[in-house]
């Protein structure tokens, strides 16, 4: 092996990063008319998990079965998703809401159509407040 | 020299030639299309994700570097995997019988398998993408052995793998309330596992364990062999009694009754499983032998073969499990995969008749298509499909009945001078061909039924 994996799984809370850092590189990018489909179709997976708050079901990864106990930056796959669960919860909070679910449904709906096709039309506030929740969501996981 | 993002891009360009060059081998080709459509979307993805990241970003490239290597693995094994190497009727019943329950607990419509053969009889295996991978489709990866490419018969264990698909997609083992994380979690209540000193106590007494090592690496322990045991169970109540025998053949060799040392992380002991299996079995009545009558001819002999294989262990140290708890959680279970019945994810015990008429075929040397007609013109057509499960269960009799018969049906007649292992290999694969034709027969039936219905319009 020329060198050793930096982890044998994918880290939730830096691929969340990447993919909302896709989305809204596209979006920016487009004016809120494009944005890749696959990465978005993650991303609104990530916004149900929150949803649905079944972050624990993601946990089951485990100790054995992923974690390696070699990455020592990152700590386990399963305390991962805690804090994805927390940073997006954080995040979503910042935004003047009564109701993060409700919030959080608004997100998934601005989103949803480009997960079709990669198509759709963004504009004005909401255009903003997608971009915005983006932005505050890539720092925040890049400083987990 | 590259920088990592210049070559990341190359990496995408070569993954892309790759792609290109994998139609071009041994898969069938509307199961090649679909595997294409889906792995050109993703490295689409993976391009224009690498393409988003800024010069002073470099830490993003990283995941998109993990995708990107994950998807190259996929398609070398797509590229590597050929038909010929797996029994494919079998692996596309399979498919069929899983699909419905596996899109459930993964939530979403679109699913793929993607079949490969690969390494020795520990290698079966069904593996799902990880939750974050960027993807249109879930992609199931099945694993057959390569050197058992015609043992239909032992392939009665993937009901266990497809148990564990469902137990990890339903995030099962870490909480109460869903129902599937009932079951795991009731099994162990009341007994010895059901603390983790408990738990421990048992494995330093009875496999040989020296050390604690630490509370979390016997949690994890605990949960993987309570995943492992429902995935016992769901095989079971999805195979029917060929994945006793599928069980027992592929786990004794590796079971040593005199070695104290045996501890294998994650995997309770063969003989724990095994009283468990059992008591589930008696449970729902599949030793079929105890009705008497025409039953007991046909199922007697392989019952009594399990049953002999378990005895040593029902009443010693591996009987933790309480057999309330087995029941109950064999009951649950049932329930659970009684909703989907097109086709039926649990095993339909098949009739006697039915059964009786594929061994009869086998002991003949004929594949056990199922009952058959003669038309007018003397030409044959078959009456019904039959289940794999049914022929695999038919196959199972047959041997068993063999050595029973001691030479006397034409099975032995024909094969005096060839090795056990050979008879086993040609039983086997009567039955794999068997199944192979009941594609061919279920065509044909939908073909009648739409002229019928055409007919009558």
């Amino acid at each position: 092996m020329l060198m050793g994996m930096s982890t044998e799984t994918v880290n939730p809370v830096r691929m969340s990063r990447a993919i909302a850092h896709a989305v809204l590189h596209d979006l920016s990018g487009s004016q809120g008319r494009a944005a890749e489909p696959l990465a978005t179709s993650s991303f609104l997976r990530l916004i149900d998990m929150y949803r649905r708050n079944s972050f624990e079901d993601e946990r089951h990864l485990g100790v054995l079965e992923k974690d390696n106990f070699q990455d020592l930056n990152v700590g386990h796959v399963s305390d991962l998703y805690e804090r994805l669960r927390k940073i997006l919860d954080e995040t979503i909070r910042q935004f003047d809401n009564d109701d993060p679910m409700q919030f959080a449904t608004h997100i998934y709906d601005l989103l949803a159509p480009f997960a079709k096709n990669g198509r759709s039309t963004l504009t004005g506030p909401d255009l903003a407040q997608l971009t915005e929740f983006l932005k505050k969501l890539t720092a925040s996981l890049k400083n987990a | 020299m590259l920088d990592p993002k210049g070559f990341l891009l190359v990496e995408c360009q070569n993954v892309e030639q790759i792609l290109q060059e994998s139609l071009r081998y041994r898969y069938s080709e509307d199961v090649a299309a679909k595997y294409y459509t889906e792995c050109f979307a993703r490295l689409g993805s993976i391009v224009n994700g690498i393409k988003s990241v800024p010069m002073d970003e470099p830490d993003l490239l990283q995941d998109w570097r993990e995708q990107l290597g994950t998807l190259s693995v996929l398609i070398t094994h797509i590229e590597r995997s050929h038909l010929e190497e797996f029994p494919w009727p079998f692996a596309f019943e399979l498919e069929r019988v899983a699909h419905d329950i596996c899109a459930h607990y993964a939530r979403t419509k679109d699913v793929l398998f993607f079949f490969m053969a690969d390494g020795s009889p520990i290698s079966y295996a069904v593996r799902g993408d990880e939750f974050l991978t960027v993807r249109r489709s879930k992609i199931y990866s099945v694993f057959f052995p390569r050197t058992l490419k015609d043992y239909v018969l032992l392939h009665a264990i993937f009901g266990h793998e497809v148990g564990h698909v469902i137990s990890l997609a339903a995030g099962a083992s870490e909480k109460k309330g869903s129902e599937i994380s009932d079951v795991e979690m009731d099994l162990f209540a009341d007994s010895r596992f059901a603390t983790i000193d408990g738990f421990y106590e048992w494995c330093r007494a009875n496999i040989g364990v020296l050390s604690k090592a630490s509370d979390s690496y016997l949690k994890e322990n605990l949960k993987s062999w309570r995943r492992e045991i429902f995935s016992d169970l769901f095989g079971l109540l999805m195979m029917g009694p060929s994945f006793l025998y599928a069980f027992q053949s592929l786990l004794a060799p590796m079971y040593a009754p005199d070695q104290k040392l045996a501890f294998v992380p994650r995997h309770p002991p063969y003989p724990l499983r095994m009283v468990i299996l059992h008591q589930a079995a008696e449970y729902l009545k599949m030793f079929y032998g105890d009705e008497g009558g025409d039953a007991a001819k046909l199922f007697r002999k392989l019952d009594k073969e399990f049953r002999a294989t378990a005895k040593p262990f029902l009443n010693s140290e591996f009987a933790v499990v309480r057999d309330d708890k087995i029941h109950a959680a064999v009951s649950s279970l049932q329930k659970l995969m009684e909703k989907y019945d097109k086709p039926s994810v649990l095993y339909q015990r098949p009739e006697n008749a039915l059964l009786s008429e594929l061994i009869k075929s086998l002991k003949k040397h004929i594949p056990p298509v199922g009952p058959k007609q003669i038309n007018g013109d003397g030409s044959l057509q078959p009456l019904q499909l039959v289940d794999f499960r049914s022929i695999i269960h038919a196959g199972w009799i047959t041997w068993a009945q063999r050595s029973a018969d001691n030479k006397n049906d034409d099975l032995d007649d024909v094969s005096e001078n060839v090795s056990e292992s050979e008879r086993f290999r040609t039983l086997n694969r009567f039955c794999a061909h068997a199944i192979m034709q009941q594609g061919g027969i279920r065509r044909l039936l939908d073909y009648q039924l739409k002229e019928e219905r055409k007919n009558n319009q």
